[in-house]
C-alpha cells in the first residue's frame, strides 16, 4: 500500500513526460490526480492506523542481500503524521501551480516526481533506501528553483544544492561507516543496537565523530545556524509552490531525520552535547527572528520565520537530551510531542503564508514589503486569512503553532530552564517581526496605484481552506493529532529518562 | 433547578464565554452590517449575563466554597495538561461586572459606532474579547487562563487597531500587544515553572490543585529556588509579571495611555473597567502563591505604589480627556496592587478582598467616565483636547452630570462607592507599610485635584471649540446614568446590606480606623478644593499657559511629556535591539560571501571532473553521491544551454519510473 502510494505520482510524471503535443489541462489534470489519489490513499491509512509503538503496513523485501540493503517501508507513530501532512499538502501544491503555463511538462513531471521522493523519504526505514529518496528529493527542486525560480535563481539554485550535497556526503560517510561496524542499514535495527548501547561500543572512540557527520546532513536540511544560508535565497527565489514544498515538508525532512536516525541511535551523543546542540538551536531561534525583522522581501522574511519555527523543533528535541531522570510531568514525552506538533503545525502554516505571499506577488508585482500599505481595507478577505495563519505562527491560542509550541516549552523548560528563558525571549522578537509585516502591509492607506488591487478569489482560499480548517482543529483539539504518536514518543523518551 | 445547590456540577460555567463565541463567529462569518450585528452581540452576551448572575447568586452566601469542574485537553504519556472551570466568590463577582458593564457598553456602542461602516467587525472583535474576559475569569487552569489572557491580548490589539487607515492607532495596537506580551513571557515562565514544580495546571483539584495547601507546602518547603524566594514566591513572581504588562504596572505603563487610539466604548471596556484589571484579577486569583511569600507581597505593593503616584502625577499635566483617563486608569490599578499587597501582609488570605473590592467600584465609576468622555468628545465634534472644550455642562446636562458623579467616586469624595474601597486599601497600608500608606494617600490626593481640573477645563467657563455642542442619544446617556448609580450607592449598600469585602474573602473582618477615614476624606475634598482654587478661576484655552504649569515650569513640562518614559525606552530597549538586529544581518552578508565564495570553489571543481576526468569512470562510482550529483549539476548547465533540458528530462523521468518498476519487481 505504501509503495503504491509512493510511486502513483510517478507514475503521473511518466503520463505526462509520455503525453504527446502539449495539452496543458490535460497536463494539470494527471499531476492533480496523482497527487490526490495518493493523498486519498495515504489518508486512508491514517484511518487504520492504530495508535502504538510498533511498525504498521509494513513491506520489507530484501533488495541487494549481500550488503543488507532492503526494500523496507512502514508506518509508525513517527511518521503517520508527516505521510498525512504530505497528503494534505501534495495536491496543493499542484493547486498552487495551476497557472505555471510555460514549460508545464517539464514542471509537473518534476513535481510529480518530487511528491513520490517526498512519501518516500518518509516512509522508508532502511537507510539505504531512504538516502535514495532523500536525495531524490533534492533533484526536482534544484531543477524547479533553476528553471522557474526569480531573478536570483541560478545562485540560489546552486548554493541550495551544494549545501545539501555536501551535508549529505559526510551524512552518508558516517552511515557507511556505522553500517561497517553494526553490518545494518536498517534503521529499527540500529535502534534495538542503541537502546543495549551496542552503538556505541561498537563505534569507541568515532561514536561522536560519527554522530556528527550524520547530524551534518540533517543540519543542512533542517537548517540550522551556521549553515542555514541556502535557505533564505532559495525560497526567496524558488516559484511560490516550491517554497511550500521546502518549508512546508522539506524542512521537516531534516527534523524526522533526527527523530529517526539521530534520537534513537544515538541518545547517549544527544546528552552529551545538549549544552552545544541547544545553544545552536537558540542561536537558530534568534538569528531567525532578528533578521526577519530587519528583510524587506516577504518571502525572504517568511523564509527567516521558517528558519525560526522550524528552529523550534530542533530545540525541543534538543531539551530531551538535557534530562537527568525521571520527573513529575515525564518532559522528554512533552517535548517530543511538541516537536511533532511543531512540524505538522509549521508545515500547514507556512506553507499557507508562502501562497498567499505568491498572491500578493501575482496582483501587485511586487515582492517588497515597503511597497504596500493599507491593504487592510483594499483586500480585506487576503487580510483575514493572511492575518489569521500569521497569529498561528505568532502562537496564538486554539490556532495551531500554540499547542505546539506551549507543549514544546513545557517539556523544555523542565529539562533546560535557562535555554528556554532565552528562547521565549526570542518569542518576543517572533512577534514584533510578524506584527510588523502586518503593519506595514495591512494599516494606513493605500497608494493610488495599489488601491485598486483585486482581492483573493474564492476559489484561490478554497485551495488552501483545507490549511485554515486544521490550524484551528489542531490548536483546538490537539489530542486527535497527538494520538497517532503518544505511544511511539512514551517509548523513545524512556532513553532519556531512566 | 436550585441556585445554590452546591452539588452539581459547574461546567455550565462554560457558557459564559461560548455565548459571545457563537455571536463572534456569526459575525465574523456572516459580517453583517449595522443594526443586526448590535443586536447578534447583545442577545449573546445578554445570556451571558443570565449565567453570570446565576454565578453570583451561587456563591452570595456561601463564600467559602469552591466547586470546580475539569477536564483533559490533552494527555502525553500519561500526564494530563487539564483544563477546567471554577466557581467561588471570585468568579461569582467578577462575571457578573463583566457582563454588566460590557452589556451597558455594547448598548451604548450600538448608538456610537453606528456611523461606522464597519460596525459589524466592531462587534466581532467586542465578542471576541468578553469571550476572552469571561474565560479568564473562570478558568481553573493556568493554561486555560493564559490561553483566553492571550486572546483578550489579541482583541485589546484588534480594537486599539481598529482604525487601522491611522498609522497612529495601528502603530498603538502593535506597541499594547507587543508591552504586554513582554509580560505575557513572564506569565508563560510562571506557568511552566508551576507545571514543572506541581506536574498539574489546575487552581483546585480536590487538593492537589496548585493552589490547595499540599501544593503550597510543598513549594514552600523549596526555599531559595531564585533570588531569595521560595518555590511559591518564584511562581508568584513571574505570574505577576504577566499581571504588571496587563495591568499597565511600571515599568511596563507605556501601552496603556496610546491604546487610547481605539474607539471609545473600546476603551470604557477593555482599557478601564475589564481587561487592565485581568492583571490584578490573576494576582487575587493565584493569591496563596503570594501569600506563601511575604518578600512578594512586598514587591506587589510597592510596585503599585509608585505606580500609583508616577501616573498621578503624568495625570495632572495632560490635556487629552482619555489621556488623562488613561493614566488615571494606570494609577488605579495601582492602587488596586497595593490592596492586595498589603491587604495580604495586614489581613493574610482575606487581603485578596482588599484589591477586588477597588477593582469593582473602580470598574463602574471608570467605565462611566469613559462613556461620558465619550458622549462629550461626541458632542464636541470628536474633539478630545479638553483646552477645546468649556461651558460643556449647560448644554449636555444629563451627561456632564454623569460625569460629576463619576468624578466624585474616582476622587473618593465621603459615601460615594470609590471611598469605602479606597479607604480599604488606605487601611491595610496603614497597618503594614507606612510608606506605602504615604505614598498612596498621596497619590490620592493628586487623583482629586487632577480631575477636578479636568472637570474645569471641560464644564466651566465658554465653549472653546468650533463644533455645535449637543446631548448624545438616549442610547447613549441611559448607560451613563444606570453606571452613575452605581458609582454613587454601591459602596453604601455594601456597607449598610452585605458587605462585598465579606463576600469576597469569606471572613467578618472589615472594620474602619478613625485616623485612616478622616485622612481619607481629608485628602479628598482637600483635593477637590485645591483644584477649584487653582481652576475654578483660572483663564484657559489652547495657547493659555496651564495656572500650575506657570508656577511650577520645567517640572511640568516635564510631566507634560509622561516624565519621558517612551524617551527611555526608545533611548535604551529600541537601540539595542536595533544594534542587535543590524549586527546580526551584517554578519549574515559577511557569511553569505563566504558560501558564495564556497560555492565557486565546489563548482569549479565540478566542472574539473566533468571536463577532464574521464566521464564513465565516475559513472561507474555513482555510489559516490557528491561526484554524480556535482557533475550531473554541471552537465545540467550544459543542457540549459544547448536546449536539450526538455529531452533530458524525460529521460530521466522515464529512468526514474524504471527504477521504482525494478524497486517492486526485485521486492518480490
Amino acid at each position: 500500500m505504501i509503495s503504491i502510494i509512493t510511486f502513483f505520482p510517478l507514475l503521473a510524471a511518466l503520463a505526462i513526460a509520455l503525453t504527446p503535443g502539449n495539452n496543458k489541462g490535460f497536463i494539470k489534470f494527471i499531476a492533480l490526480l496523482g497527487a490526490l489519489a495518493s493523498s486519498v490513499l495515504a489518508l486512508s491509512l491514517a484511518f487504520q492506523f492504530v495508535p502504538g509503538d510498533g511498525l504498521q503496513f509494513v513491506q520489507k523485501y530484501a533488495w541487494i542481500p549481500s550488503i543488507g540493503v532492503d526494500y523496507f517501508v512502514g508506518i509508525d507513530g513517527l511518521n503517520m503524521l508527516l505521510v498525512i501532512l504530505v497528503a494534505i499538502l501534495s495536491p496543493i501544491f499542484v493547486l498552487a501551480s495551476w497557472k505555471i503555463d510555460e514549460k508545464a511538462k517539464t514542471y509537473f513531471s518534476l513535481l510529480s516526481i518530487q511528491t513520490t521522493a517526498l512519501y518516500g523519504a518518509f516512509t522508508a526505514l532502511n537507510f539505504f533506501h531512504w538516502f535514495i529518496f532523500w536525495e531524490a528529493a533534492l533533484v526536482p527542486a534544484f531543477f524547479l528553483i533553476k528553471l522557474y525560480g526569480g531573478d536570483g535563481r541560478h545562485k540560489a539554485a546552486i548554493n541550495f544544492f551544494v549545501f545539501t550535497v555536501l551535508g549529505s556526503v559526510a551524512m552518508l560517510l558516517g552511515v557507511v561507516f556505522l553500517y561497517l561496524k553494526t553490518g545494518t542499514f536498517d534503521f529499527i535495527e540500529l535502534r534495538h543496537l542503541a537502546s543495549q548501547g551496542l552503538i556505541q561500543v561498537k563505534l569507541g572512540g568515532l561514536y561522536p565523530a560519527i554522530f556528527f557527520a550524520v547530524a551534518l546532513g540533517l543540519w543542512v536540511k533542517v537548517p540550522l545556524f551556521p549553515l542555514h544560508m541556502w535557505q533564505a535565497p532559495a525560497y526567496a527565489e524558488a516559484p511560490v509552490p516550491i517554497s511550500m514544498i521546502l518549508t512546508g515538508i522539506m524542512s521537516k525532512m531534516g527534523v524526522y531525520g533526527f527523530l529517526r536516525l539521530v534520537v534513537p541511535v544515538f541518545p547517549e551523543a544527544i546528552r552529551e552535547f545538549s549544552e552545544l546542540l541547544l545553544t545552536l538551536a537558540l542561536v537558530t531561534i534568534i538569528w531567525g527572528a532578528f533578521l526577519a525583522l530587519r528583510h524587506t522581501d516577504i518571502k525572504r522574511v517568511l523564509a527567516y520565520s521558517s528558519l525560526n519555527h522550524v528552529a523550534y523543533c530542533m530545540f525541543g528535541l534538543f531539551a530531551v537530551g538535557a534530562a537527568v531522570g525521571p520527573d513529575k510531568i515525564n518532559a522528554p514525552a512533552i517535548a517530543m510531542q511538541g516537536v511533532i506538533l511543531q512540524m505538522f503545525a509549521h508545515g500547514i502554516g507556512a506553507a499557507g503564508l508562502f501562497y498567499l505571499a505568491g498572491k500578493l506577488e501575482d496582483v501587485s508585482g511586487t515582492r517588497d514589503i515597503r511597497e504596500f500599505g493599507g491593504l487592510g481595507a483594499v483586500m480585506p478577505r487576503y487580510a483575514f486569512v493572511f492575518c489569521f495563519l500569521v497569529f498561528s505562527s505568532l502562537g496564538l491560542p486554539f490556532l495551531a503553532g500554540f499547542a505546539a509550541e506551549i507543549l514544546i516549552f513545557s517539556g523544555a523548560f523542565a529539562l533546560a530552564p535557562f535555554h528556554t528563558v532565552c528562547a521565549l525571549l526570542a518569542l518576543l522578537a517572533t512577534a514584533v517581526f510578524l506584527l510588523t509585516i502586518i503593519q506595514r502591509i495591512f494599516t494606513g492607506t493605500a497608494d493610488d496605484a495599489k488601491r485598486t488591487l483585486p482581492d483573493i478569489s474564492y476559489r484561490d482560499v478554497l485551495y488552501i481552506s483545507p490549511l485554515l480548517v486544521l490550524t484551528v482543529w489542531v490548536g483546538v483539539s490537539p489530542s486527535t493529532w497527538l494520538a497517532f504518536s503518544d505511544p511511539f514518543i512514551q517509548t523513545l523518551s524512556s532513553f532519556f529518562t531512566p | 433547578m436550585n441556585l445554590l445547590d452546591f452539588s452539581h456540577s459547574v461546567g455550565w460555567l462554560l457558557w459564559i464565554p461560548i455565548c459571545p463565541l457563537i455571536a463572534g463567529v456569526i459575525l465574523a462569518f456572516f459580517n453583517p452590517t449595522g443594526k443586526f450585528s448590535a443586536i447578534v452581540a447583545i442577545a449573546a452576551l445578554a445570556v451571558s449575563l443570565g449565567f453570570s448572575l446565576k454565578a453570583f447568586a451561587g456563591t452570595w452566601g456561601y463564600e467559602t466554597h469552591t466547586l470546580t469542574h475539569n477536564f483533559t485537553w490533552i494527555q502525553i504519556a500519561g500526564v494530563n495538561l487539564e483544563f477546567g472551570v471554577v466557581l467561588n466568590a471570585l468568579t461569582g463577582s467578577m462575571v457578573a461586572m463583566v457582563c454588566f458593564i460590557g452589556l451597558l457598553i455594547f448598548i451604548y456602542s450600538a448608538s456610537y459606532m453606528s456611523h461606522d461602516a464597519r460596525m459589524g467587525r466592531f462587534f466581532c472583535y467586542l465578542s471576541i474579547f468578553m469571550v476572552g474576559m469571561l474565560g479568564l475569569v473562570v478558568s481553573n487552569s493556568l493554561l486555560l487562563l493564559f490561553i483566553f489572557w492571550e486572546i483578550v491580548g489579541l482583541a485589546s490589539y484588534l480594537l486599539i487597531g481598529f482604525w487601522f487607515h491611522k498609522p497612529s492607532a495601528a502603530a498603538a495596537a502593535k506597541k499594547a500587544f507587543i508591552t504586554t506580551r513582554i509580560g505575557d513571557l513572564g506569565f508563560l515562565i510562571g506557568l511552566l515553572w508551576a507545571f514543572k514544580a506541581t506536574g498539574t495546571f489546575l487552581f483546585f483539584d480536590g487538593g492537589s490543585g496548585l493552589l490547595e495547601s499540599s501544593q503550597i507546602v510543598a513549594l514552600v518547603a523549596s526555599e531559595n529556588v531564585l533570588w531569595g524566594l521560595n518555590g511559591a514566591g518564584a511562581i508568584a513572581l513571574f505570574l505577576f509579571i504577566g499581571a504588571v504588562g496587563k495591568s499597565g504596572q511600571l515599568p511596563l505603563h507605556v501601552w496603556l495611555p496610546d491604546a487610547m487610539e481605539g474607539p471609545t466604548p473600546v476603551s470604557a471596556l477593555i482599557h478601564a473597567a475589564t481587561m487592565v484589571a485581568a492583571g490584578v484579577f490573576l494576582v487575587a486569583r493565584a493569591f496563596p502563591l503570594f501569600l506563601a511569600d511575604e518578600a512578594m507581597l512586598h514587591v506587589v505593593s510597592w510596585v503599585g505604589a509608585f505606580t500609583a503616584l508616577f501616573a498621578a502625577l503624568v495625570a495632572i499635566a495632560q490635556y487629552d480627556i482619555k489621556r488623562i483617563l488613561a493614566y488615571s486608569t494606570v494609577s488605579q490599578l495601582g492602587l488596586m496592587m497595593v490592596g492586595l499587597g498589603a491587604g495580604g501582609l495586614a489581613l493574610g488570605e482575606g487581603g485578596v478582598s482588599i484589591g477586588m473590592f477597588h477593582l469593582l467600584t473602580h470598574a463602574f465609576f471608570k467605565a462611566l467616565l469613559f462613556l461620558g468622555a465619550g458622549s462629550i468628545i461626541h458632542g464636541c465634534g470628536e474633539e478630545q483636547d479638553i483646552r477645546l472644550m468649556g461651558g460643556v455642562f449647560s448644554k449636555m446636562k444629563v451627561s456632564s452630570l454623569a460625569y460629576l458623579a463619576g468624578t466624585i467616586a474616582l476622587c473618593a469624595f465621603p459615601f460615594t462607592s470609590g471611598f469605602f474601597s479606597k479607604d480599604q486599601i488606605l487601611l491595610s497600608a496603614w497597618t503594614s507599610n507606612s510608606v506605602v500608606f504615604w505614598i498612596s494617600a498621596f497619590a490620592s490626593l493628586l487623583t482629586a485635584f487632577y480631575m477636578t481640573r479636568q472637570c474645569c477645563y471641560v464644564f466651566l467657563g465658554k465653549y472653546r471649540g468650533e463644533g455645535h455642542v449637543h446631548e448624545s442619544p438616549a442610547l447613549m446617556t441611559v448607560p451613563l446614568v444606570i453606571l452613575a448609580v452605581f458609582a454613587l450607592i454601591m459602596g453604601v449598600i455594601s456597607e449598610k446590606k452585605y458587605h462585598v469585602l465579606h463576600y469576597l474573602s469569606g471572613t467578618d473582618f472589615h472594620q474602619h480606623e478613625t485616623t485612616v477615614v478622616i485622612i481619607s476624606v481629608i485628602i479628598a475634598i482637600g483635593g477637590i478644593a485645591l483644584g477649584l482654587i487653582v481652576y475654578a478661576k483660572a483663564k484657559m484655552g489652547i495657547d493659555v499657559v496651564d495656572p500650575v504649569k506657570r508656577a511650577l515650569g520645567t517640572p511640568f513640562t516635564l510631566l507634560e511629556k509622561r516624565l519621558l518614559a517612551d524617551e527611555l525606552y526608545e533611548a535604551t530597549v529600541f537601540k539595542l535591539w536595533n544594534a542587535l538586529a543590524i549586527n546580526l544581518t551584517a554578519f549574515e552578508s559577511i557569511l553569505n560571501t563566504l558560501v558564495d565564495a564556497l560555492t565557486a570553489v565546489v563548482v569549479s571543481i565540478g566542472n574539473f571532473f566533468s571536463n577532464t576526468v574521464d566521464r564513465k569512470l565516475i559513472d561507474k562510482v555513482t555510489f559516490d553521491g557528491t561526484c554524480t550529483r556535482i557533475y550531473k549539476s554541471s552537465r545540467i548547465n550544459a543542457f540549459i544551454q544547448n536546449g536539450f533540458l526538455q529531452g533530458y528530462l524525460r529521460i530521466l523521468t522515464a529512468g526514474a519510473v524504471v527504477i521504482g518498476v525494478l524497486f517492486l519487481v526485485f521486492a518480490r
